[in-house]
């Protein structure tokens, strides 16, 4: 048996009520109700559900013994950044967008929005990041920058973070940031929340409340970083919306001098191809059609294909539509897939898993096509249509222009 | 000797969240049961690779005793030993503490050559572990991976792909490489396996094993803190369309918002 005093969820038996929401509430199976909760402790990971959940404040997460050893790092700490992602000589759509969150972070936090941008030769993007809100924007170039090797990106970020002690860090969670930012992290020995969908600023402490779907989408939790610094969360594309850029608005560029920067020579890159395919019509694409696996058939697939390139719009897939072969893997809408955040979502033969559901929250609008009405999809469409494709395809793609 | 260690770690077989809908609490019913997908494939890239070079299969698993059957398969499935980072003082860390662990064992472990991490858990999906050991054990990390190529004595290439960007790279060991479902085919466990897993031992280490203060690691020392948890709230309010006129309609709209 452990030293159970040390152990940081305690139960305090005269305020049970002995309800057994705990147990209900745990993930996992940490709590055996007999009269009352007993925790295992080698099962429990301190999510706190039962504390949350317990009606009668009988459980209590205790505080650490010692808590003055709180890092003194907070407050010399200063600056809103945002780690700029750069693909083909272009600012990438989700740069902006944490732009203009940071923006409304700034007017809450009263610190300075300010921009890491790190490449070849990419200064000429600077004006565009201080027309989308940033009040600072430090380049950092070299040769070396021009290739997407994680392990110098990060070591040029954390150089920079070291001598300027940012508050908050913000990054991209795309196929590219979210490598990068846990590599940032770890060196910068801080706290990282993947995948934020909302980031707010807690009015009484002035922390960064870093607001995520867990399990697979079916929570949200809120995450803060007290005492390390800077605050990271990665962001999820799609979700932000960036501010009408404003060409006169000042700022100040700052050139670092990365000229003596030698990369990594643990990685020598062979090859290196830029496609320019669908990965990009998915971000930028106002109507996006998602076939399911009610799509039954390839001719099915084909023939919304046609209907689709006369919307101008762009064909992806549910993992079940992937994995029957219907759409090609590069193309798969969900949690392991991309997210997306279109104008028009126009899901035919989707079930709605939350692993794809999750991923289509950013889309303003939603119509689900479905035979099953009680099929989950219904639950985030904002149009339902409650009807087979065979029958509903004839209908939408006749007598379209 | 050439050594590669996987990590696998246990997960709820369903994600899914009830509410109680007299409490309005959450009622999360599933166990701790499966294998985290993503990591059998890097356990079977991991497997692959070994028939090659010969080198010695690690199972690594951090979460509670009921993780050993994670290890279990593991070993079914071909690998030579398997370690179970077990301790009450684990419990509540984020990951950068788990990172830290994993790194303390990688170290108690010894030598090794690669590191094989699943892309992203489905009960997390941070995608988060795999790079930060690598930065904590400052080796160099394999993310987007599409194919491993080859591996020489000190290299393992590799081609990644990022978004619309295909890398073909060599990268000298030891490195992290994160494996995902798309990398590979699952081969079947066979009753040789399966007989030769029940015979073995699992280690177990705690934090002790490790050399690790509990001051460093589980909740307290955790950079990130859990506020809250909440089921997101569904505000829609579907409206439902009777045919193709009303679907085309709103379609028409969007595609030409100015009429």
């Amino acid at each position: 048996m452990t030293d159970n005093t040390s152990f940081a969820l305690r139960v305090l038996n005269d305020r049970c009520t002995g309800c057994g929401l705990c147990a209900d509430t745990c993930a996992y199976h940490a709590i055996r109700f007999t009269d009352y909760p007993e925790i295992d402790p080698y099962a429990c990971r301190l999510c706190g559900s039962c504390v949350q959940a317990c009606p009668a404040e009988a459980l209590q997460m205790t505080e650490p013994e010692n808590s003055c050893s709180v890092t003194s790092s907070g407050q010399s700490s200063k600056g809103i950044w945002v780690l700029a992602e750069v693909e083909n000589n272009e600012l990438a759509p989700v740069t902006k967008e944490l732009l203009g969150k940071a923006v409304e972070l700034s007017t809450k936090l009263h610190q300075d929005v300010e921009v890491v941008l790190v490449g070849r030769e990419v200064v000429s993007l600077a004006p565009c990041l201080i027309a989308y809100g940033a009040k600072r924007v430090h380049v950092v170039e070299n040769e070396l920058f021009a290739s997407f090797i994680e392990e110098n990106y990060a070591r040029a970020v954390v150089e920079l973070v070291g001598k300027h002690n940012p508050e908050i860090l913000l990054v991209g969670a795309t196929l590219r940031g979210r490598g990068l930012s846990a590599r940032i992290a770890s060196l910068l020995q801080t706290g990282l929340t993947a995948d934020c969908t909302e980031l707010d600023i807690d009015s009484e402490t002035g922390l960064l409340h870093q607001i995520r779907p867990a399990f697979g989408g079916n929570l949200m939790a809120t995450i803060v970083t007290p005492d390390r610094r800077p605050q990271m969360a990665s962001v999820r594309p799609g979700i932000m919306k960036a501010i009408i850029p404003d060409a006169s608005a000042e700022g100040e560029i700052i050139r670092h001098d990365f000229s003596a920067f030698e990369g990594d020579n643990r990685i020598r890159l062979i090859s290196e191809i830029t496609e320019a395919i669908s990965e990009e019509s998915l971000s930028n694409s106002k109507i996006i059609i998602g076939v399911g696996r009610g799509v039954k058939n390839k001719e099915t697939v084909a023939q919304i294909h046609r209907w689709a390139e006369r919307l101008g719009a762009v064909v992806a897939g549910s993992r079940a539509a992937v994995e029957a072969g219907l759409i090609d893997a590069r193309m798969q809408v969900g949690q392991t897939g991309h997210t997306i955040a279109p104008d028009l979502y126009i899901a035919i033969g989707i079930s709605g898993q939350i692993q794809h559901t999750a991923a289509i929250t950013g889309a303003k609008k939603i119509i689900a096509i479905n035979p099953d009405r009680t099929a989950p999809i219904f639950n985030v469409a904002d149009y339902g249509w409650n009807t087979s494709v065979e029958e509903a395809l004839p209908q939408l793609t006749n007598g379209w222009l | 000797m050439k050594r590669y260690i996987v990590f696998l770690k246990q997960v709820p077989a369903s994600t899914k969240v009830g509410i109680d809908p007299v409490t309005k609490t959450l009622k999360r019913s599933s166990a701790l049961t499966q294998t985290n997908p993503d990591d059998l494939y890097a356990l079977q890239a991991a497997l692959d690779l070994s028939r090659a070079t010969g080198a010695e299969v690690v199972a690594v698993s951090m979460g509670p005793a009921s993780a050993e059957e994670v290890l279990r398969e593991a070993l079914q499935r071909g690998a030579d030993r398997a370690i179970l980072l077990s301790s009450p003082a684990f419990a509540g860390s984020d990951t950068w503490c788990t990172s830290l662990v994993l790194a303390s064992a990688i170290r108690r472990i010894g030598e090794y050559d690669l590191l094989f991490f699943g892309r992203m858990a489905i009960d997390g999906d941070t995608a988060q572990v795999g790079p930060e050991v690598a930065g904590q054990l400052d080796i160099p990390q394999i993310t987007c991976l599409s194919a491993i190529e080859n591996v020489s004595a000190d290299r393992i290439c590799v081609s990644r792909r990022v978004g619309n960007l295909t890398q073909r790279m060599e990268v000298k060991t030891p490195c992290a490489v994160m494996v995902s479902r798309e990398n590979g085919e699952l081969a079947s466990p066979t009753l040789s396996g399966w007989r030769r897993a029940q015979a073995q031992e699992i280690t177990r280490w705690s934090e002790t094993d490790l050399g690790l203060d509990r001051s460093l690691i589980g909740l307290y020392a955790s950079p990130t803190k859990v506020v809250t948890t909440a089921v997101p709230q569904v505000t829609k309010n579907i409206r439902w369309l009777d045919g193709g006129g009303e679907v085309f309609a709103i379609i028409q709209s969007f595609v030409q918002p100015s009429c």
